[in-house]
């Protein structure tokens, strides 16, 4: 090759030994190809599925709205409630639902068809023969004919994951329990589904298929979740509930802040970071706070999420003082994480653009990555605007972002996530050895400071 | 280091990618992983850990694969080149993405005048130095950079890559290499 240097170059040989770069792992090229291959197989037949289901749509609509007129031919019974204390409810000629205090609930019965959706709290359902009879949650969808059965939703999720997500969407952080006593159902979300008999109970979350409900992997509810979801003095409004929400969610979120600090000020390591400063890179000073919100600039760290898992090292948990079965939980602990928020980029990402062939082949990295491309630069700017004043303590954070816009969503996820696996990592391997691995170098391995200009 | 014409894919495993057969896929990117993981990781520097570098690199291969197609072999563009220019542009995507965190690398500069370990640890010494020097530079030099020093794109080849001019290939890398060589001044003992 001809060179065409104006100045001397630097020996390339001796900058290559001196500056070692990563190596592929043995096994990518075929997984690279594999993923390919998979987004060539996704993608090809969706569109003739989607022209087929149009044309079917054209041909079937006529026929179905035939069908509505000669079979359902009552006026549909509708209606929506926040229980507050246990009631009785009449699902037209389907049913009839037994809602605990804080239940909330909408349904429409259409003649032979029942659809009801249940946004939380626990109902128990008695349901006569009939058409479809279908309840809808955040985390899938239980379909049923002739049985009883009770549904829980638990909005936040029945563990403190959920109040450091609750701005990953409502579906992904909560947690619902189907528990089958007369029949069968079939509970299902987009993950998969699972059928259940009498005596049978499963669970599941907006990011996993259902699964069988096993006590000793029962979500574990803090003291902090036992007061969100306490249930409310008998009488109160809808308006009322919901201020008491509001006010609850902020209570958790200043509890949390404390925590925070204190645990902060207890470090023993708070002044051996690899910058030299005083405070770890994920828990900024008051004043590198006041100074990021004058920039509308956030600043997080972040434990790794990619096509695999994060492993721990042997050699980093023998400095540690880690057991072989302290690794072995960090690593099960990393693949839950990894796992989780893969599936709740992957949600964020069809919210935002409907692309749902594309996020399946997407690594986590592009989801993220797309979703700030794909997202208005007024939106980033407005959330990093509203979210570095919230860290400096300039304004309260939202009470309740689950309809916010898909990139804030996604930022309050990832820019908390060096917390919550903190905390994952904690009940897994204790506190102490979870805070010593993530500042082992000052942070979790991924760390930004990101910024797109401040609101005009 | 393998010369840049070996890198390339023979013709028909060429065709055979472009009409997705995935033997020839991998063939293609077992012949160029090495390649885009280097100038990933490098590219990235502190920010580059292995697994961040594997999901761009597997970004990388992807954007590949789904313009594969319209790849004309006959082109004034080399396939190793085409494929380092997307994962260069992937690269920066990521480094414009968040801003840089300079996290400091054990103090070389403080540990060089007192240098007199053996050649291996010289060699970290001198690698740590680079990495920090090519860290301080901005993203688009030290694309440039990596481009010209590591990879031996030629300036047509960089400026194309980068959708840049020659003449400003030329300053970003004088200016890179100028900034290089005050690191590797610092760490001679």
């Amino acid at each position: 090759m001809n060179r065409d240097d104006d100045d001397a170059p630097i020996d390339r040989q001796k900058l290559e030994a001196a500056w070692p770069a990563p190596e592929p792992p043995a096994d990518f090229a075929a997984r690279a190809a594999a993923a390919w291959k998979r987004e060539q197989s996704s993608a090809q037949p969706a569109p003739r599925r989607r022209i087929g289901a149009a044309r079917a749509v054209l041909v079937l609509l006529p026929l179905a709205a035939a069908a509505i007129f000669l079979w359902w031919p009552r006026a549909p019974e509708a209606g929506a409630r926040v229980v507050t204390s246990r009631e009785s409810i009449t699902l037209g000629a389907r049913g009839v639902a037994v809602a605990e205090a804080g239940a909330a609930l909408a349904w429409r019965v259409d003649g032979r068809a029942a659809l009801i959706t249940q946004d939380a709290g626990s109902v128990f359902y008695r349901v006569e023969r009939g058409g479809p009879f279908i309840v809808r949650t955040a985390a899938g969808e239980v379909r049923v004919q002739g049985t009883c059965f009770r549904v829980e939703v638990d909005p936040m999720g029945l563990s403190k994951k959920g109040l450091v997500q609750m701005g990953a969407g409502a579906a992904l952080a909560t947690t619902v329990l189907v528990t089958v006593y007369e029949g069968k159902v079939l509970f299902a979300n987009e993950h998969g589904k699972t059928a259940l008999a009498a005596g049978e109970h499963a669970s599941a979350r907006g990011d996993s298929a259902p699964g069988a409900a096993q006590s000793s992997t029962a979500p574990q509810v803090s003291a902090i979740d036992r007061a969100a979801l306490s249930p409310p003095p008998e009488g109160m409004t809808r308006d009322e509930l919901l201020a008491r929400d509001r006010q609850q969610r902020a209570e958790i979120e200043r509890l949390r802040a404390s925590l925070k600090h204190a645990e902060e000020s207890a470090d023993p390591n708070a002044s051996d970071r690899m910058d030299g400063s005083k405070t770890p890179f994920y828990a900024p000073s008051k004043d590198e706070l006041q100074q990021l919100a004058k920039d509308c600039k956030l600043k997080w760290d972040a434990p790794h999420v990619g096509v695999e898992p994060q492993t721990l090292d042997k050699k980093l948990a023998a400095e540690l003082g880690l057991s072989d079965q302290d690794r072995a939980a960090y690593d099960r602990v990393s693949a839950d994480m990894n796992a989780r928020v893969t599936a709740q980029l992957r949600a964020l990402y069809v919210e935002l653009t409907g692309d749902k062939t594309g996020a399946d082949t997407l690594t986590p990295h592009a989801l993220e990555a797309e979703i700030y491309a794909k997202s208005r630069q007024k939106d980033l700017r407005d959330v990093y605007y509203r979210m570095s004043r919230e860290r400096a303590g300039l304004m309260p954070p939202p009470a309740d972002v689950s309809s916010a816009q898909p990139i804030e969503r996604m930022q309050r996820l990832m820019s908390g996530l060096g917390d919550t696996f903190e905390a994952d990592l904690a009940q897994a391997i204790g506190p102490d050895h979870a805070h010593a691995l993530r500042n082992q170098h000052g942070g979790w391995s991924s760390r930004s400071v990101s910024s797109y200009g401040c609101p005009e | 280091m393998t010369q840049p014409n070996a890198l390339e894919l023979d013709e028909l495993t060429l065709r055979r990618a472009q009409r997705g057969e995935e033997a020839a896929c991998r063939r293609l990117v077992e012949r160029h992983e090495r390649a885009v993981f280097a100038l990933l990781g490098r590219l990235l520097g502190p920010r580059g850990r292995r697994e961040r570098v594997e999901d761009l690199a597997q970004e990388t291969f992807l954007r590949v694969f789904r313009a594969l197609a319209n790849f004309d072999a006959a082109g004034p563009a080399r396939l190793s080149t085409w494929i380092l220019t997307i994962a260069t542009r992937v690269g920066l995507d990521e480094l414009a993405r968040h801003e840089r965190v300079v996290v400091p690398l054990d103090g070389a500069r403080e540990v060089a005048s007192h240098a007199r370990a053996d050649s291996e640890a010289e060699r970290r010494q001198v690698g740590r130095a680079l990495e920090r020097a090519v860290e301080e530079l901005a993203p688009p030099f030290r694309a440039v950079f990596l481009l010209r020093e590591i990879h031996e794109l030629d300036y047509d080849e960089i400026a194309r890559a980068l959708e840049i001019d020659p003449g400003t290939v030329k300053s970003r890398l004088s200016r890179a290499r100028a900034a290089l060589r005050d690191a590797l001044e610092d760490v001679k003992p």
